[in-house]
């Protein structure tokens, strides 16, 4: 009986301390992002230049966004084609060296530090180098093209060209995605490579049939991190192309920093962001349905 | 048998092959950039990154300018400066916070906890972009537009963090906590004195990460500083690009110069930062 006292009263000392320490971070979330979060609701029913008082107008901004927005289709599908070819392009750049790197390569520490200054670099340094890399008349890659007797290219100055162009910049800046491969690749189990190869599998079999599934679900995580990281796009609109050129990298979240920081429309910028909550939220959550098992399950190991 | 090797050795030469090509794929750029940084601002203007890498243009000018101290360069590093001990701040509040939330989520059995550690990740859902406009309003209206606490607010309590702190915590053994109330120490010193030394890897990790994002973050730093006395490298950097003429002796040697803090960083904790970035992908 006195033992019960006692877990009765640690439980409750335990229960009081585990709420201080959680206090100011709930003090700091509903300060930073719940109420925000709300607020954007609230605001995109709202006509407001952010200054003078809001005016309720309804669903009038959603309407106006689907039916006469003019950045409306162009930023859904700059910001879809973006996302995809730079995800598509960072696992595959990834993958692939993550594979060399873990083969006995000499240097491997060193080449995976090469690899990873990319993502250490300044975004506006990134841009400005590439941007002299793609200029039209002495640029790198058109002083390739023309070795080679290719016409040059325009790249950051043509619509059709923007997208892959700035998603080759995100690709080369990957260098996170292929610390994480190689962790995982060194997880695989030797035994199983070594079975597969007296087994008469050659290299790509063993890949194949023994790797691949022994990283898939690393491969899934990248995919689906890296789909919703770049579907929250906007540095490379912010630091080189400001959404041009003729709207070709006018991607969503730079729609809504426009609007809401250069034209003062915020109750649309809302009205946007929310139909933007949606969009991404939609991947989102397929990732956490596929990430719940070791989000909260620990009985499983 | 003989067949076997010699194909075995096709292999390896093309693979060595392709990882070359790679390689230098990926070099170019650096070297291109970190070659730019030793030629002359106008020449950068006229050519941009020439492919002849001419050794009589290059000069060291454009860092002799750089730590000439004259205006430009005072400008530099007080970027410099401001980044620094905001990236400092952030970090060490940044660790404390989530330290906290993690271990009181972790440690501890109370009704909440379920619902509040959702909560938690939930928040990793909404991505910034859509924040910053109510946020940028909420600092207006708490007055902490222009101010490092407006800058450092929002950033500190990150869910990531949270969530990684609290996977690492859950591996410990709970018996500490037990054994530590044995020997009489109070619910703190178990918290900060027991199990603080021994999430030292997950500090370092975090830490990292933290500081890594925090030196280079640009957009809401660039929506909350107003006098250029405040701004951090980044916006400082994108300042010397004007539609009056672009600045690239500062710009190129100053972007080469600047990811010297962060690189170092990470030569010196790289196994832990891997630990921190495989945290979620890798189940351990």
């Amino acid at each position: 009986m006195k033992k019960d006292k006692m877990v009765h009263r640690v439980g409750k000392k335990e229960e009081r301390t585990a709420y201080l320490c959680l206090i100011p971070a709930f003090l700091g979330l509903t300060l930073i992002s719940y109420l925000p979060t709300i607020a954007v609701f609230v605001l995109s029913l709202f006509k407001w230049n952010g200054i003078s008082a809001p005016k309720f107008i309804g669903m009038d901004n959603f309407t106006r966004i689907f039916t006469k927005d003019i950045y409306f289709t162009d930023s859904i599908k700059a910001t879809i084609i973006y996302a995809l070819l730079t995800v598509l392009g960072s696992i595959l750049y990834s993958l692939v060296l993550a594979l060399f790197l873990n083969m006995n390569i000499k240097g491997r520490t060193l080449w995976r530090s090469i690899f990873f200054i990319p993502y250490l670099l300044p975004a506006i340094g990134v841009f400005t180098g590439w941007k002299w890399l793609y200029e039209i008349n002495y640029g790198l890659f058109n002083f390739a093209n023309r070795l080679l007797g290719l016409p040059p290219k325009e790249f950051l100055q043509s619509p059709t060209q923007v997208l892959p162009s700035l998603a080759l910049i995100a690709i080369w800046c990957s260098g996170n995605l292929i610390v994480i491969f190689l962790a995982g690749l060194q997880g695989v189990p030797r035994v199983f490579l070594e079975a597969a190869e007296i087994d008469g599998a050659n290299a790509w079999q063993r890949f194949m049939n023994v790797t691949i599934p022994s990283i898939s679900p690393i491969i899934f995580y990248n995919i689906l991190t890296a789909l919703i990281t770049n579907l929250q796009v906007i540095t490379p609109a912010l630091a080189l192309t400001n959404g041009g050129p003729q709207n070709g990298s006018m991607f969503m979240s730079y729609v809504i920093y426009m609007y809401a920081f250069k034209k003062n429309k915020m109750g649309y910028a809302a009205a946007y962001a929310s139909i933007f909550f949606v969009f991404v939220g939609i991947f989102t959550i397929i990732l956490f349905k596929t990430q719940k098992s070791s989000l909260f399950g620990e009985e499983d190991d | 048998m003989k067949g076997k090797t010699s194909s075995s050795r096709i292999g390896s030469v093309f693979a060595t092959g392709v990882f070359v090509v790679i390689c230098s794929l990926v070099v170019f750029p650096l070297l291109a950039g970190l070659m730019a940084s030793f030629r002359p601002g106008t020449e950068l203007i006229r050519k941009g990154l020439s492919i002849n890498p001419d050794v009589t243009t290059m000069t060291l000018n454009n860092y002799i300018y750089l730590f000439s101290g004259n205006a430009d360069s005072k400008k530099y590093f007080m970027w410099f400066g401001n980044s620094m001990v905001l990236t400092l701040l952030q970090v060490l509040i940044t660790l404390v916070v989530c330290y906290l939330v993690a271990y009181g989520l972790s440690m501890y059995n109370f009704r909440l906890k379920n619902l509040l550690f959702f909560l938690v990740i939930a928040t990793m859902m909404v991505p910034f972009e859509i924040l910053m406009l109510p946020l940028y309003q909420e600092m207006i209206t708490i007055k902490l537009i222009d101010t490092r606490a407006g800058v450092l607010l929002p950033l500190i309590c990150n869910a990531s963090t949270i969530f990684f702190f609290r996977q690492y915590m859950e591996s410990l053994p709970r018996e500490l906590l037990d054994a530590g109330r044995i020997d009489g120490a109070t619910e703190y010193g178990i918290c900060f004195k027991i199990m603080l030394p021994i999430s030292k890897p997950a500090f370092a990790a975090m830490g990292i990460l933290c500081a890594m994002g925090s030196w280079n973050n640009m957009l809401w730093p660039l929506l909350v500083f107003r006098s250029a006395n405040k701004f951090t490298l980044p916006i400082g950097l994108n300042t010397l690009l004007t539609p009056y003429g672009n600045n690239y002796d500062v710009l190129i040697a100053g972007s080469m110069f600047g990811i010297i803090p962060i690189f170092v960083i990470f030569l010196l904790f790289q196994r832990y930062l891997i630990d921190g970035m495989t945290a979620g992908a890798v189940k351990g």
